[in-house]
């Protein structure tokens, strides 16, 4: 095969010094990729970005189309996100469902977010709305785990507690969803009365006497069931 | 005040008996103050609220339990994949081509074809069609120390057969970018 060196190319005298070979370019491409790549996994960086960054700042990362900012704020709100859905659902396929859920509809509505410094009751409320609508649409959705049900080696106060847990979680099923919801972020994320009114964007009063008449619900039903 | 009652006092609070400071029990009603005192002294009472106490800490112990390790890499996989926009090309073909009247004034993406089928008409009307196919070559080759214009022959292995070029290299070339590579040599070249 005949070839013809490109005409465009700039004119080499004979007496200029040699090309330098091509390898040098590889070499430079590689490493750009490297560099790239590097970037782009995120995680060496993040126990650094997750110290010095505020929310704020991640945002205004994300926004700017960070894959870093995007790492950094879930690693640094996921596990509030996952167990707190939990805590309402007492379930954890469901939580894992809307967990993911609250993240996709609060990235992408991140660029409407008014005060960047209330991210975290901002993306605790669309979760926790995502969990309302689920607990209002199928109360029923209390898992029960076998490994906590069914102790073998366990201490006669443990199996009394564990049965006792059960019926909890039963009674708490039944409450209707927002007491349900108000109670379970009190009882299990150990919540205030006002933090839950911040994040829900409910009355204090109104958070107070749910939690009271929902408290007082279960434990009169289980002391008329006679289990306390 | 007997157990019944006590049980009735402890269902209206939210806070356990204990997280009560002695302070405060004094400004709380005698009923409060009443039942702080039967739980002092009623065994029954005490391992009811304990059970009770306990019971709680199992669920919050199973909430809490931590996922599987892929359980977090997953969920972010996820999460990130659904956040991703859909391809330039799978946004265009996904909207209707006739979203409206054919001929409604408002724009639709069926006229987007119309000065492209002209163009293409126009193309075809001055030139042969063997003639707009543009002849190109299979392989890309660059190549250093060579002279411009030169021919020179390569061997199936792409190696050079011509005697005087020992010092040339030639290296193919199957990146997309290959021109940018080319213009980087060039600058690199002009630089040394
Ligand atoms: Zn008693």
């Amino acid at each position: 095969m005949k070839i013809r060196l490109w005409e465009k190319q700039r004119n080499l005298s004979a007496t200029a010094p040699p090309p330098r070979p091509f390898r040098k370019v590889w070499g430079k491409i590689w490493l750009n990729s490297y560099k790239n790549f590097k970037r782009s996994s995120g995680q060496r960086r993040l126990g650094v970005i997750e110290a010095v960054m505020s929310d704020r700042e991640l945002i205004e990362k994300f926004l700017d189309n960070d894959e870093d900012a995007f790492v950094g704020l879930m690693t640094k709100y996921q596990r509030l996100l996952f167990h707190t859905v939990k805590g309402v659902l007492l379930n954890n396929d469901e939580a894992q469902e809307i967990t993911q859920e609250a993240f996709i509809r609060a990235f992408k509505k991140l660029k409407h977010l008014k005060d960047p410094d209330r991210f975290r009751s901002w993306l605790l409320r669309i979760a926790l709305n995502l969990a309302y609508d689920r607990i209002k649409r199928e109360a029923d959705i209390i898992e029960f785990d076998d490994s906590f049900m069914s102790p073998t080696t366990d201490s006669e106060e443990k199996i009394i507690a564990r049965d006792l847990a059960e019926k909890i979680k039963t009674i708490i099923g039944k409450l209707a969803p927002r007491q349900r919801m108000i109670l379970s972020l009190h009882l299990f994320r150990e919540m205030k009365p006002a933090e839950i009114a911040e994040i829900l964007e409910l009355n204090p009063a109104t958070v107070r006497s749910n939690l009271h008449f929902a408290m007082k619900n279960l434990k009169e039903t289980l002391h008329k069931q006679q289990v306390i | 005040m007997n157990c019944d009652e006590f049980i009735k006092v402890w269902a209206g609070k939210l806070e356990p008996f204990a997280k009560v400071s002695p302070d405060k029990l004094h400004a709380e009603s005698n009923e409060e103050a009443e039942a702080c005192h039967h739980l002092q002294e009623c065994r029954r009472c005490a391992r009811k609220i304990d059970t009770f106490d306990f019971a709680l800490n199992l669920i919050r112990d199973e909430i809490h339990k931590e996922p599987a390790a892929a359980f977090w890499h997953n969920l972010r996989a996820e999460i990130k994949k659904q956040l991703k926009p859909a391809p330039l090309r799978q946004r265009f073909f996904s909207r209707p081509i006739f979203s409206r009247p054919i001929f409604s004034r408002q724009w639709q993406p069926v006229w987007a074809l119309v000065p492209v089928a002209l163009v293409t008409l126009l193309l075809l009307t001055f030139f042969p069609l063997n003639l707009v196919t543009p002849s190109r070559p299979d392989n890309i080759f660059l190549m250093s120390g060579g002279i411009p214009g030169f021919e020179y022959e390569i061997d199936s292995e792409n190696n050079l057969t011509n005697e005087d070029d020992a010092n040339s290299e030639i290296i193919y070339a199957a990146i997309d970018n290959w021109a940018d590579l080319l213009a980087e040599t060039i600058e690199i070249n002009s630089n040394s």
